[in-house]
């Protein structure tokens, strides 16, 4: 290869990533001239971050008959006759006021159980959200206390984009309302709980979920889709209930959003279209599969006039306000670091290496964006370790070459026989490494299947990167003058042939 | 090159690893009977004791005398009065009724009583502060939150990944490097993942999803670790200058020549992680919140460390007798088979 050619593809190979890592690290407030786009959001601020770098969102929820201190106080403040019908009608016990006929003889011991076998189901519900972290917590043995990750990017963090931070907060709230929805599944009439009759009629309470064998969120192509699979009795019944009129599916009276028009033919499988997000597909999925298999919440939640809906309240990180400014700043310098020490020992050769890093650090941070895979802590650590074995792989092919060209090898030899000693060694190294990564995707859940992901990209990344440093070597050494002495490696022998 | 003879340490190596592993075993057991459970996913890290001050404006309609309320310092002081300390602490946003939330969050062991002083004495300066609409809603409340442990899936989950991954780690040491190197392979992982949950359970680090996944790659680091002697045994085994030596002597010295490797990795895993707890504790409200995450990725990384440069150079020669067999055929071996 001649220097022209060796010095183009260099230029080109840097350009490249210059343009990638512009475009992942530069935020531009005010474009001009991008017709309407008042603000352009780099890659890495538009990754999804853990709890520990952008906060929580809790809602607490208070079954009916409790209200916080704090609402008794609002709805009685400056109101002698609600204070008067409050004082009589509720008791303050563990910090909330209880309705008296709630707490019944055995002093709440009966109420407080059915909360906390709700806060199970509930529980139970949320771990199929596979949210990267989750707590369902009772509060004072009366209320529910939930707690997902908000999954802010940075840029929703700041509040440089309110509508993707107001879309996570309604994902969120539509999750609690969906999941809290307490009773058995029913098929009304109409669209309005008030105005409807129920289409299946039976004696035996909640007879209708053991038509459903369960059900599941899919997605195809753009589409959101929900897969519900009846029995063999659920198809009759369907058939009959909709035969004249249609009919809505409810838990309880919240809708599930499912339709079935009048005459419809229902089989056994019904495949619905949701309007909104996978994730809206998957809480309507979430609920109606786990009141099929029998869990069902016993108590109304936020159904009084004191509380509604559940409020869902953003919270700082436990890690701080700054926490993913701080991080953004240790990435970088733990990547700087991987660059530019190397170039001390290894020369070129380490530029090379630098090169590689930037390329990794680039390649990752916009798969990660493409995937929409929430970033944590650990996630970070988990992308340094391919990055790390990608460094020592070349370290050990740089020692390798060394060695051979200290033993008096021409450098033109000493590369290809020292990439042929570890040929093997890297490769089966990042095989496992692709392995395990491939399992922990597959098999974890949460946290761990992100940070899976994250370690599949790094490895393939890894390797990839591997051979385009053996490339750089072979373009580089089109511009050696001095076969026998090249960054810093210099034969012992004078000749070898 | 080093002049430690681990290959002749392993009665030192199995000591210190066992007495590590039984008393942070036992004290997990101990803790997860009775402070609500070690073992159990995410037990402590859920429940907790709370002091939430539900304020609206206080700052801006606060002070007879038109000065702000510090509630911040009135917390503090209330806090320190009734001789308690939070380790998390978090602010929520406003709501459309402009209201704020600060939480403080408490140990579950921490005294109920105590807290419940600390609220009301908050309570008795904000109602000192008092101006004409809003103090009747702003309020501190101490509660007890319980949580409902709904990590099973996540734990079983993360048990699987880690078993597959050791499966997957024994198998391909098996067929690289051959039966000794195979049951030394598979020594390392559990030894590393023993002592990283004993350490854990010693520093009474809480398990939830960031511990399994450093567990995770505290394997995937081993894999790597335990790659890199085998190699490099493997290479000392075959070249030929070493055919007088004994086996012993080649561990050794393969030990020696990969331990600055064996040690980088890990270290600069262990520094990151110190550095990066470093600068979240500089960021956040409570510095203490901090120290489980960094706990656990610090000990995740030193506990690899210590079992590629240390356990698996002193339990390969042990195991390397028992299986029986030469992982590798000895230049001198193949020597006398030929004679």
């Amino acid at each position: 290869m001649g220097k022209v050619k060796s010095a183009i593809i260099t230029a080109l190979l840097v350009a490249a990533i210059v343009v990638l890592a512009l475009f992942a690290t530069i935020s531009v407030p005010e474009l001009p001239g991008s017709n309407g786009i008042d603000r352009y959001n780099s890659f890495i601020t538009n990754i999804n971050l853990g709890a520990d770098l952008s906060g929580e969102a809790s809602a607490t929820l208070y079954p009916a008959g409790v209200i916080s201190e704090s609402d008794y106080r609002r709805a009685v403040y400056g109101n002698a006759d609600k204070q008067q019908e409050y004082e009589e009608k509720y008791v303050r016990k563990n910090g909330f006021y209880i309705d008296k006929e709630k707490l019944g003889e055995d002093d709440g011991a009966a109420f407080a159980a059915s909360v906390k076998a709700d806060a199970e189901v509930l529980s139970d519900r949320f771990s199929e959200k596979e949210y990267s972290s989750y707590s369902v917590s009772v509060v004072n043995g009366y209320a529910i206390k939930i707690t997902v990750p908000t999954g802010f990017t940075y840029a929703e963090y700041r509040e440089y984009m309110t509508a993707g931070n107001s879309s996570k907060i309604s994902d969120i709230s539509h999750a609690v309302t969906y999941l809290m929805a307490d009773g058995g599944l029913k098929l009304w009439s109409s669209q309005t709980y008030e105005d409807g009759k129920s289409l299946y009629f039976e004696k035996e309470e909640n007879a209708f979920n053991g038509f459903f064998k369960g059900a599941r969120a899919f997605k195809a192509g753009d589409v959101n889709a929900l897969e519900i699979e009846l029995t063999a009795a659920g198809v009759s019944v369907f058939n009959d209930a909709v035969s004249e009129s249609d009919g809505y599916l409810y838990i309880g009276k919240t809708p599930m959003g499912l339709s079935f028009t009048s005459g419809q033919s229902v089989s056994d499988k019904l495949t619905f279209q949701v309007n909104g997000s996978f994730g809206v597909a998957k809480d309507y999925a979430i609920a109606i599969d786990s009141v099929a298999k029998g869990k069902m919440l016993v108590n109304a939640y936020n159904d009084s006039d004191e509380s509604t809906s559940p409020v869902i309240l953003t919270k700082t990180p436990a890690y701080g306000k700054y926490a993913a400014i701080y991080f953004g700043a240790f990435a970088l310098a733990v990547i700087l670091a991987a660059a530019f020490l190397p170039v001390i020992k290894y020369k070129k050769l380490g530029l090379v290496n630098a090169i590689m890093v930037a390329a990794y650090a680039v390649s990752l941070v916009t798969a990660i964006f493409l995937t929409g895979v929430e970033l944590t802590v650990a996630g970070l650590f988990t992308a340094l370790l391919p990055l790390a074995v990608m460094c020592f792989s070349n370290f050990f092919t740089f020692e390798g070459v060394r060695r051979e060209t200290e033993v008096g090898r021409v450098y033109a030899t000493a590369v290809k026989t020292g990439y042929k000693r570890t040929l093997f060694g890297i490769l089966d190294l990042h095989v496992i490494l692709i392995l395990a990564s491939v399992i922990m995707t597959l098999v974890g859940v949460g946290e761990l299947a992100a940070c899976g992901l994250i370690f599949l990209i790094g490895s393939i990344a890894s390797y990839v990167l591997y051979w385009l440093t053996r490339f750089m070597w072979y373009v580089l050494s089109s511009n050696v003058s001095d076969k026998n002495a090249f960054c810093g490696f210099k034969r012992e022998a004078e000749d070898d042939e | 090159m080093n002049n430690f003879k681990f290959s002749s340490k392993l009665r030192v190596v199995a000591i210190i690893s066992s007495a590590i592993i039984f008393v942070g075993m036992l004290l997990g057991t101990v803790f997860h009977f009775t402070l609500g459970g070690f073992f159990n996913y995410g037990g402590e890290y859920s429940s907790y004791k709370t002091v939430t001050v539900t304020y609206y404006w206080i700052e801006v309609n606060g002070g007879e005398d038109g000065n702000a309320l510090d509630l911040n310092g009135v917390c503090e002081k209330a806090f320190a009065d009734a001789g308690v300390s939070y380790y998390v602490k978090t602010q929520e946003s406003t709501d459309s009724s402009m209201r704020s939330v600060t939480e403080y969050r408490f140990l579950p062991s921490t005294d109920a009583d105590a807290l419940q002083k600390a609220s009301e004495a908050i309570n008795a300066e904000i109602d000192s502060y008092a101006s004409f609409t809003d103090i009747p809603l702003s309020i501190a409340t101490y509660s007890d939150e319980q949580a409902i442990i709904g990590g099973e899936r996540v734990l079983s989950m993360a048990a699987v990944t880690l078993a597959v991954i050791v499966a997957i780690h024994f198998i391909y040491t098996a067929i690289r490097f051959g039966l000794s190197a195979m049951f030394t392979a598979f020594a390392a992982d559990l030894h590393n993942l023993a002592l990283y949950a004993a350490v854990l359970a010693l520093c009474r680090v809480p398990i939830t999803s960031s511990v399994l996944v450093f567990a995770v790659l505290a394997a995937l680091a081993t894999a790597v670790g335990t790659t890199l002697t085998f190699e490099r045994l493997k290479r000392n085994f075959k070249d030929a200058d070493n055919a007088k030596k004994s086996v012993g002597e080649i561990v050794d010295m393969s030990a020696a020549q990969t331990v600055k490797t064996n040690i980088a990795l890990p270290a600069f895993f262990a520094i990151c992680a110190a550095l990066i707890f470093a600068l979240m504790a500089i960021s956040s409200l409570s510095p203490l919140s901090v120290l489980s995450g960094a706990l656990c990725a610090l000990v995740a990384f030193a506990v690899c460390g210590y079992g590629d440069v240390m356990f698996v150079p002193a339990i390969y020669p042990c195991l390397r007798k028992l299986s029986g067999k030469m992982a590798v055929k000895r230049p001198s071996a193949k020597k006398e088979k030929a004679d």
